[in-house]
């Protein structure tokens, strides 16, 4: 008669067995390399995208940030703009003039500059980057860019060919006449769809091009696991030398949480600080010092619609002005990232005013601005916002006290930021709250507050001063830097005291990096945007 | 089959139109909010937003129905290829949990109805409500920090080579795990009280032999219904393991693209998720003719 097991056992087993073959199976891959032929140590940087998938990598179609940080090493332009030194700096142009009118614009290019395929640029090529971006057909969002060059409407319009204001002159030169002065069109040529791109590829390519970008930029592409992972190689035949970092990979992480996991196991390399994350970082002793801060270029605020009551009068929104704390709102609902706002212009900005003080916190003040605009029982009014931890309803419900202390009822209707934009942009609204606008030169900062700029181009707020409408069309005008900042400073000054918003504080951006990491900037336009070329790691285990 | 995809796509469509929003936000930078007017006209106009809705609907499903899933203007890509390219990923992160989950619960649920009222019958039954009730996103992170950050054992996220399939597969198949245990057991104690059961074990035949081959033969029909439901939502796409372990899989895209309302890719989403449900319908009937022969001969 067979032995008969132990009921236990014969039940038992199967389970037994599976799980100690899953246990096997964890350690199993837990210890395995990465398969691969053994190679030269490579130095490799691993840094994270919070926002998602760049989506598409063709420079002219993308204007998020996903998209530009990666192709800000890919591709190059015909300058560049160094934002810790505020100037601009010849990358594909090496000279570069300005004619006395303010109107031709004279490049002399670099010789030796090539694609990632091997081709020498030369001016043809520039001329062809910046006809494709104008071409309708490409549908590029960024087009008006180059809106100013003369001849550029009519190519858009369908109705010429080419481009008549953009003439090659020589294999390595190129002019360009604009249609009216423009005060920002050497910054505007720093942008990144002002890439220069090889005619070849992209017709090779055709829609791929997006997905298999070819530049001329210190890294080359070299893989892109969707939703997941980019990596780029070094271009070792770069104009400017081989970079010192031969892999940059970029980790596509969306949850707050997961990165802060992966980076404190080593995974990513430096990351941007989301606001809940901050003070974590900065007290704790192993990472403060590996922080990297800077006054970014957004200014936060709630923007008031000048065309309805009760803030069509400018005491009323000078009232609220007066009627909230920002220091304590910033350094407690904000743990201290951010810098309270003076002005409209972050003290990162060219142009920004020292000397001006801005609104004190004075609710008797507000108490008898609102007495005087006929309110002295207050008013209620609602306020468009987005769920964002600093800028959306926890930031709405923290000025309420304030707000209330001075008789003014404000309830916050939270929505998509997609539906606040296009009802802001529409003028269907009492209040929003925002953060802008990310530009280098004020002169765009301060269009957002001209006349002509109603609806979607920026004056959501259907604020008009014909004082500063007249400053900035001078702006326009001027070649002069210093002139331009008096007049800059001056029609700020205006702004501020007309009060189309409520001017809440500049975001304070922060980068914690791992301790081998050298070369990161703090860059006020966004400190994703770091020159990958530069950066070098050292010491990495 | 094809009604019913209509339907569905339908639902979706009017759903997205719904929602306020425009398509054409998804151009712009959510923090720089800047987009040139005249440009979006021209996106309008080119892909047909333009179009009142019913012309957009009925374009779009006689596309369809040749095979044609439309074009994301944000990817610029067209949409078969998006989901293509997201499908491998959700498939390993689908499979590898349905297999933890049946692998570990099929076997638990055996044993905790074989020992009933026993420590292995408490213990898997306490097991099932934790799985049940344990919120995915919390039990992804603890694992990640005990295994990537205290241990590093394993990477706290991404995709790649096996090892990144480990936590996230193990998180999924957890809630799965549970499910499927709890049927197991019962659909074995409902067995094992027949009176076939009796029978067989006072012929003299092994305990082995009396639950796999005849009780488990018995439990199975019910057990694989479950594990057909499971498997469908496993494999359309887990969002929220997706987020938390950055898995780039459809459930991912699926949901950002509802944010960034692109109803192309949306869409091919739903239709994808369709599909898969379909399939598994498809192959839990296939294999309840295969299990139960009375099944067979009843068609």
């Amino acid at each position: 008669m067979q032995v008969q097991w132990p009921r236990r056992f014969r039940v038992m087993w199967p389970l037994a067995l599976l799980v100690g073959a899953l246990a096997l199976a964890v350690a199993a891959t837990s210890c395995t390399r990465s398969a691969g032929p053994p190679q030269a140590k490579q130095t490799k940087l691993t840094r994270v995208d919070l926002y998602g998938d760049p989506e598409n990598l063709d420079p002219i179609l993308k204007d998020k940030i996903s998209a530009l940080v990666i192709n800000s090493a890919i591709f190059e332009q015909l300058l560049n703009y160094d934002v810790v030194q505020k100037k601009l700096t010849p990358e594909l142009a090496t000279e570069w003039t300005v004619g006395p009118d303010g109107l031709t614009y004279t490049f002399k290019l670099r010789q030796g500059a090539k694609f990632h395929n091997g081709r020498e640029i030369k001016a043809d090529d520039v001329k062809y980057s910046f006809e494709r971006l104008l071409n309708p057909d490409n549908m590029s969002p960024l087009s008006s860019t180059l809106a100013s060059i003369k001849g550029a409407k009519e190519f858009t319009e369908k109705k010429a060919t080419e481009v008549a204001g953009i003439k090659v002159t020589g294999p390595y030169s190129l002019t360009i006449e604009l249609a009216e002065p423009d005060p920002t069109f050497l910054l505007r040529l720093t942008n990144i769809c002002c890439s220069v791109v090889p005619k070849e590829e992209v017709q090779k390519l055709g829609a791929d091009f997006g997905m298999k970008p070819v530049g001329s930029g210190p890294y080359k592409f070299d893989s892109w696991v969707k939703d997941s992972k980019v990596v780029l190689v070094a271009n070792k035949d770069h104009w400017a030398g081989p970079p010192k970092i031969d892999v940059i990979e970029t980790l596509i992480v969306k949850e707050a949480a997961t990165r802060d996991a992966m980076f404190a196991a080593g995974q990513i390399d430096y990351m941007l600080l989301g606001d809940p994350q901050y003070l974590k970082y900065k007290n704790d002793p192993k990472w403060a010092n590996n922080l990297v801060e800077v006054a970014e270029l957004y200014t936060r605020h709630i923007a008031f619609n000048c065309q309805r009551p009760p803030f069509n009068n400018k005491l009323v929104r000078q009232a609220i002005n007066y009627a909230i704390d920002r220091k304590t709102l910033v350094d407690t609902l904000l743990q201290g990232k951010a810098y309270p706002a003076t002005g409209l212009f972050p003290p990162t900005l060219m142009g920004y005013d020292p000397e001006l003080k801005g609104y004190p916190y004075d609710p008797e003040k507000a108490k008898a601005l609102l007495k005087e605009a006929g309110y002295p029982k207050g008013f209620e009014f609602e306020v468009l916002c987005t769920s964002h931890p600093a800028w959306g309803t926890p930031a709405v419900e923290a000025i309420q006290p304030y707000l209330e202390a001075v008789g003014i009822k404000v309830k916050p209707v939270q929505v998509e930021w997609g539906v606040m934009i296009d009802r802001a942009n529409a003028g269907d609204f009492q209040a929003y709250m925002y953060s802008v606008c990310g530009a280098v030169h004020p002169y765009d900062w301060l269009l957002l507050f001209h006349t002509k700029s109603f609806g979607g181009a920026g004056n959501r707020m259907r604020y008009s001063n014909p004082e500063v409408d007249r400053l900035v069309d001078q702006m326009k005008a001027t070649t002069d830097e210093g002139e331009m900042i008096r007049l800059a400073r001056e029609a700020q000054k205006i702004i501020v005291d007309d009060a189309p918003w409520w001017f809440f504080n500049y975001n304070k951006a922060v980068i914690v990096h791992q301790p081998w990491v050298k070369g990161l900037i703090p860059n006020p336009v966004d400190m994703d945007y770091q020159p990958l070329d530069k950066l070098s790691v050292e010491g990495k285990p | 089959m094809v009604p019913l995809l209509i339907g569905i796509t339908l639902v979706t469509f009017v759903l997205m139109n719904v929602i306020p929003g425009d398509p054409t936000i998804s151009l712009m930078d959510p923090k720089r909010g800047q987009l040139d007017p005249q440009a979006a006209e021209r996106i309008r106009q080119r892909w047909g937003l333009n179009d009142p809705t019913y012309l957009q609907y009925l374009k779009f499903l006689l596309n369809a129905l040749r095979g044609d899933l439309g074009f994301s203007f944000r990817f610029n890509q067209p949409v078969t290829r998006i989901i293509l390219e997201r499908l491998p990923a959700t498939l390993e992160l689908g499979a590898a949990a349905l297999v933890i989950a049946t692998v570990i619960g099929v076997p638990g649920g055996i044993m905790a109805a074989v020992r009933q009222g026993g420590w292995m019958d408490a213990s898997v039954t306490a097991f099932c409500v934790a799985g049940v009730s344990m919120p995915v996103f919390w039990l992804g992170l603890l694992f990640m920090y005990l295994f990537a950050v205290k241990l590093g054992l394993l990477p706290a996220g991404g995709y790649g080579s096996p090892r990144f399939l480990v936590l996230p597969s193990v998180t999924l198949g957890l809630s799965s795990m549970a499910m499927i245990s709890r049927m197991t057991r019962s659909a074995m104690l409902e067995v094992l009280r027949q009176d076939y059961i009796r029978t067989a074990r006072s012929k003299g035949l092994a305990e082995r032999v009396v639950i796999y081959k005849h009780a488990l033969r018995n439990a199975l029909v019910p057990m694989v219904t479950v594990m057909g439901v499971q498997a469908g939502w496993l494999l359309t796409g887990a969002v929220i393991t997706e987020n938390v372990f950055g898995w780039p899989g459809i459930g991912r895209l699926l949901v950002d693209c509802i944010g960034q309302r692109d109803l192309p890719v949306v869409q091919g989403c739903v239709l994808f998720a369709v599909g898969m449900f379909a399939l598994v319908n498809l192959v839990v009937d296939v294999l309840y003719a295969y299990i139960d022969p009375r099944i067979r001969f009843e068609r």
